[in-house]
């Protein structure tokens, strides 16, 4: 099944807006602003794209586009780990990536870090290079659909390029900072004269051979140390010779240090070095593209590299290394081509700063000669320079113009409606899947109010996963001297909670699957000793006294025998050992029976219903000492009577009834009486009850 | 052939892979270097501070004016000296980010006790009672992930500005158990045998020249697979104790692998000829060659090199003799770093070409030995010529 074209509602998001690009220049993510800026004229083609401020409205934006009886498709310009896990309707993330591997693991307990399983989900995906479609069809198959587009610069540079380069002095004007080491005949000030302050107006002359690159002095990756100085070893005696170092950074005086310390370390030298921060109108930088020879690329790696793709648009000439993304447009007939070699690094965004990936490492004379031989040519084959110039104004017309793109446009867009039924998110289980992505973020206690985070914010409030003491549910605190049993502990979430704070772990389950992937989850954690048992909860293969701690959460409700289950549980445990236990509530559990399905009371499934004084009666007849008792979780009991009646799938629980239900607790607990009266009504029909339990120091023998 | 511990200054296997890079305790007990008389100790970890000249601490950034901060998330103060019986600790830190607030554990001798990070630097006494000797104060439950939005990249989470000890106990016992854990301890855990296919290198961790941040990584990315690879450095006579952290540094980032790193002091003459006719290669990612004399005594000793083939070591080393690894010039500064004048040019060395020489040296000494003899032979005849440059 596929989705007519006719029918498709376009939804784009993108992090940052007009309004605050200028405060995040140089950023991470204020590439993706303009490559959105270049594509949303042609996404037009589809009718007027949707703007999606924040991620947190795509509920309703998708809702809305559903009521209109239209398929909603989101276009994310963000990388995948940026992505909504739960996302209401399909979405193509836009993306860069200059590394030769993609995340297949996690960290952070953000399941988001895993690019492979995000970019699984996908209809389809699209990036900005061949490379990267290599390296993602390399994980996830030849026939993954990944397309590389690049940013349309084509047309409106090439139409700015005129008659090429030809020396000619040319003024800028704009505001900003400006470090000019001047043409310095003498070179006896190589530091030069700096006017600093954003708001200054500036006026520069370039003339003569003008090298030009435009980067983010702060981004290690861009690689302007070698840029700098191989600029002036080739031409310390050449006053003719300007490098002008377009910084693309917020704010200018922390913008401008790295390169005023570097010109300070470079002794005597007659060529001209021009550092400029600013935020250039489209006059002065059309202005600053006329007046250059050469654009200079030294990168360690490029998902896209706009600045080249805009010069060469141009017929500017580059000077640049054929990798990454410059292989696709970036060859010995417009280029002077750099040699590099491959080194071990991390992925920019993984915390842990493992090395899991490899960058390019510049051979650094392959440069100085480059820088040389351009010269040359610019100076002395005028012949070869318009010929470099033309093809590079021709390759980049195949490579990135209006029509080369809408038509790439069109394909990815085509294949992603072909794929929508075809390629269904195959997602854990939901309640799960939330569980681990609550503790995403940086070192977050509160989940706040992202609104694919409702279950998780609800389960925060009522003393779940208290990260700042290390407890799993209030009074269950977990230690690095603790083993933990988890008896039925399905995919391993609470385990992996444990884990964090160091304890020795064992999951016990009788689902192999489950087992599966507890140890899928806590492979990821580093910290934890762990072992797997596949065993029923009355007959525990574990010693007697073994755990410090014992969790059996959602379990007692499957087994044949809980008396005999309890009793295990009170055996595996030492003296003074702390239990958590919880089973679903009797009235939710009796409202479920009236709109679930048959199987859901049949084993496998729950096979009983603890009447809600059952449970205290069962742990003290085993010996344990209760401790404490809570319930809650309504939201979850509304939340899956809602779930039966709409009949969708677990796997992807996309109904608007459901998502405005989300909604609409996100903001009942926020108002000013929501937590009194989300304890109210969880007291009245809890999802579940939980039961914080001690075995006494010395107990009956069992 | 069996290192001795007293050699033994660093070894990859002593360290505790699934915690990232933590010192085994018995192996930090092999760093004893001296007894404690239970005299009070103070240790200010600035760099102007009293006292701690001979500490490890392992898993922090350098020290600064104030103290130092950690690397890792479960960073370690190693004493130079055995504490026992009964001590107060008197640790004065300071968390950052998310670790404000935090419980973390401090552990001691198999104890732990809890302290919760401040946001400015606080003292925190810790009385404990050790039932068995211990010189290793480790720390847990650290969040050590890069704090976002700030402009310091570093993996900043406990600050450690100083430490003092105090024995409870009076008169001081005979303090013997240093020594015979030194001994005894670190010998028995630590695998001090030497087999497989063995590479070894010559430099000092401090010489930037020496280039030992490629060296590890590009040896640990070639051969991290294989269990029979071990990287012998030789790091001359008398190596400082804060070369470990080197080591340590490089290789977190690289993770859990099966191949070896370890590092030795040269004892005598008579075991650095055994260890050079033990090994199988020599290597060096060296950015200079300074050191022809090394390169040109293992050749000798009839070992093939994986080294780089510029400047001095040109002429030396080629596809008969071992494994050329390709090399450029870059700018750099002599002999000092940071800020001086960028006024001369070193080696940048092909990281990936140094990986593909470690690997097909491999392969040859494990499956190709006509090669590997030859290879041999021409390393001996080479070391009598003087270089064809």
């Amino acid at each position: 099944m596929s989705v007519a074209l006719a029918n498709l509602d376009l939804l784009v998001h993108v992090p940052f807006w007009d309004g605050t690009i200028g405060a995040n220049l140089g950023k991470p993510e204020y590439s993706y602003y303009f490559v959105y800026k270049t594509m949303l004229p042609l996404l037009e083609a589809y009718g007027t794209p949707r703007k999606v401020e924040r991620l947190e409205y795509l509920d309703a934006a998708c809702a809305a586009s559903r009521a209109e009886g239209r398929q909603p498709l989101v276009l994310v310009f963000a990388p995948p780990h940026q992505l909504p896990l739960d996302p209401p309707a399909p979405i193509v993330p836009i993306f860069a990536w200059e590394f030769d591997t993609i995340p297949g693991e996690h960290w952070d307990d953000d399941p988001r870090h895993n690019w492979v399983e995000m970019l699984r989900r996908v209809p389809v995906a699209i990036t900005h290079s061949g490379h990267t479609c290599d390296v993602v069809r390399g994980v996830l198959g030849a026939d993954y659909p990944i397309h590389a587009i690049p940013a349309p610069v084509w047309d409106r540079f090439s139409a700015i390029g005129g008659a090429g380069w030809d020396g000619s002095p040319r003024q800028i004007r704009f505001r900003g900072a400006v470090l000019d080491t001047g043409a310095n005949p003498s070179g006896d000030n190589p530091s030069g004269t700096e006017t600093t302050g954003t708001g200054a107006e500036q006026r520069i002359e370039l003339s003569g051979v003008v090298f030009t690159t435009v980067l983010n002095p702060h981004d290690g990756r861009k690689n302007f140390e070698d840029m700098v100085t191989a600029f002036v070893w080739a031409f310390r005696e050449t006053p003719e010779a300007t490098l002008v170092l377009k910084l693309i950074y917020h704010d200018a005086a922390t913008g401008m240090a790295p390169i005023r310390r570097l010109i300070a370390r470079l002794g005597h030298f007659r060529c001209r070095i021009v550092a400029i921060c600013a935020f250039m109108d489209d006059d002065a930088f059309d202005e600053l593209v006329r007046a250059t020879a050469f654009a200079v690329n030294a990168s360690k790696g490029e998902g896209q590299c706009l600045p080249l793709t805009e010069f060469m648009s141009a017929g500017r000439p580059a000077i640049a290394p054929p990798h990454t993304a410059m292989a696709d447009y970036v060859d010995a007939e417009n280029s002077f081509l750099l040699d590099s070699s491959l080194e071990w690094t991390i992925w920019p965004q993984d915390t842990r700063r493992l090395y899991r990936c490899r960058r390019h490492r510049l051979d650094w004379d392959s440069l100085r000669r480059a820088y040389l031989e351009a010269h040359r040519v610019a100076v002395q084959d005028p012949g070869r320079y318009r010929e470099m110039s033309r093809n590079a104004t021709n390759r980049l017309r195949a490579h990135c113009s209006t029509d080369t793109v809408v038509r790439l446009l069109r394909r990815a867009i085509e294949e992603a409606c072909a794929n929508l039924a075809v390629r269904p998110a195959p997602v854990p289980e939901m309640w799960n899947r939330a569980k681990a992505a609550f503790r995403s973020g940086p070192g977050a206690n509160d989940p706040g109010d992202r609104s694919d985070m409702v279950g998780l914010r609800d389960a925060w409030l009522s003393g779940w996963f208290r990260k700042s003491t290390g407890e799993l549910f209030e009074g269950f605190a977990v230690g690095a001297s603790d083993t933990v049993v988890d008896v039925g502990c399905g995919d391993g979430s609470h385990l992996n909670f444990c884990a964090l704070f160091g304890a020795r772990i064992v999951g016990v389950d009788v689902d192999p699957a489950a087992l599966g992937r507890a140890r899928g989850t806590l492979a990821r954690n580093p910290a934890a000793s762990a072992g797997f048992l596949l065993a029923e909860a009355e007959r525990l293969p574990l010693a007697s006294g073994a755990a410090t701690r014992v969790i059996c959460s959602e379990t007692l409700e499957h087994v044949d025998d809980p008396a005999r289950a309890v009793a295990e549980l009170y055996r595996i445990g030492a003296p003074g050992a702390l239990y958590l236990i919880t089973v679903p509530d009797a009235l939710s559990e009796e409202q479920q029976r009236h709109v679930a399905p048959p199987a859901y009371f049949e084993k496998p499934n729950h096979i009983r219903i603890f009447p809600r004084d059952a449970l205290p009666a069962l742990l003290k007849d085993a010996g344990l000492e209760l401790l404490s008792e809570a319930a809650y979780g309504y939201y979850w009991s509304i939340w899956w009577a809602l779930f039966w009646a709409c009949d969708v799938k677990l796997e992807n629980p996309d109904h608007p009834a459901l998502h405005h239900w989300a909604k609409a607790w996100s903001a009942i607990i926020e108002t000013p009486g929501g937590r009194k009266l989300k304890d109210q009504l969880d007291r009245f029909m809890p999802k579940s009850r939980v039961y914080v339990a001690r075995k006494p120091e010395s107990g009956p023998c069992r | 052939m069996h290192l001795q511990s007293r050699e033994l200054v660093f070894d990859s296997r002593a360290y505790d892979a699934g915690t990232g890079s933590r010192l085994s305790e018995p192996y930090a007990a092999s760093l004893v270097t001296r007894r404690w008389d239970g005299s009070d100790v103070t240790i200010a970890f600035g760099t102007d501070g009293p006292g701690g000249e001979d500490c490890q601490l392992h898993g922090f950034y350098p020290r600064e004016e104030w103290g130092l901060w950690s690397r890792t998330a479960e960073p370690q103060i190693v004493l130079p000296f055995a504490l026992e019986g009964a001590v107060s600790l008197a640790l004065r830190v300071r968390g950052l980010g998310t670790n404000v607030g935090r419980t973390i554990a401090v552990e001691i001798g198999g104890q732990d006790r809890p302290i919760v990070l401040t946001e400015g630097p606080e003292e925190h006494r810790l009385e404990i009672e050790l039932a068995r000797p211990a010189n290793v104060i480790s720390f847990a439950g650290l969040d050590a992930r890069r704090i976002a939005g700030l402009m310091d990249t570093r993996t900043m989470a406990l600050g450690l500005v100083s430490l003092s000890i105090e024995s409870r106990q009076a008169p001081a016992p005979r303090r013997r158990w240093a020594w015979d854990a030194a001994e005894n301890l670190g010998r028995r855990h630590v695998p001090h045998g030497l087999d497989g296919i063995v590479y070894i290198a010559r430099l000092d961790p401090e010489d930037r020249r020496a280039n030992l941040e490629d060296l590890l990584t590009a040896f640990c990315y070639a051969l991290g697979d294989k269990e029979d690879a071990t990287l012998l450095c030789r790091l001359g006579a008398r190596p400082r104790p804060s070369v470990v952290e080197h080591f340590a540094n490089h290789l977190t980032p690289v993770g859990p692998m099966k191949c070896r790193v370890v590092a030795v002091a040269d004892a005598t003459p008579g075991r650095v000829r055994k260890m050079r006719r033990r090994a199988n290669y020599f290597v060096s990612a060296s950015r200079e060659a300074e050191e022809i004399g090394t390169l040109l005594s293992h050749l000798k000793a009839g070992l093939p090199a994986v080294a780089p083939d510029h400047s001095a070591f040109a002429g030396h080393v080629d596809a008969a003799t071992g494994f050329a690894v390709r090399a450029s010039p870059e700018p750099t500064s002599w002999p000092g770093s940071g800020d001086a004048p960028l006024d001369s040019l070193w080696y940048r060395i092909d990281w990936q070409s140094l990986v593909d020489g470690l690997r097909e040296s491999y392969r040859v000494a494990v499956s190709d030995s006509p090669r590997y003899r030859r290879m041999r032979d021409a390393a001996r005849r080479a070391s009598r010529q003087p270089a064809a440059r």
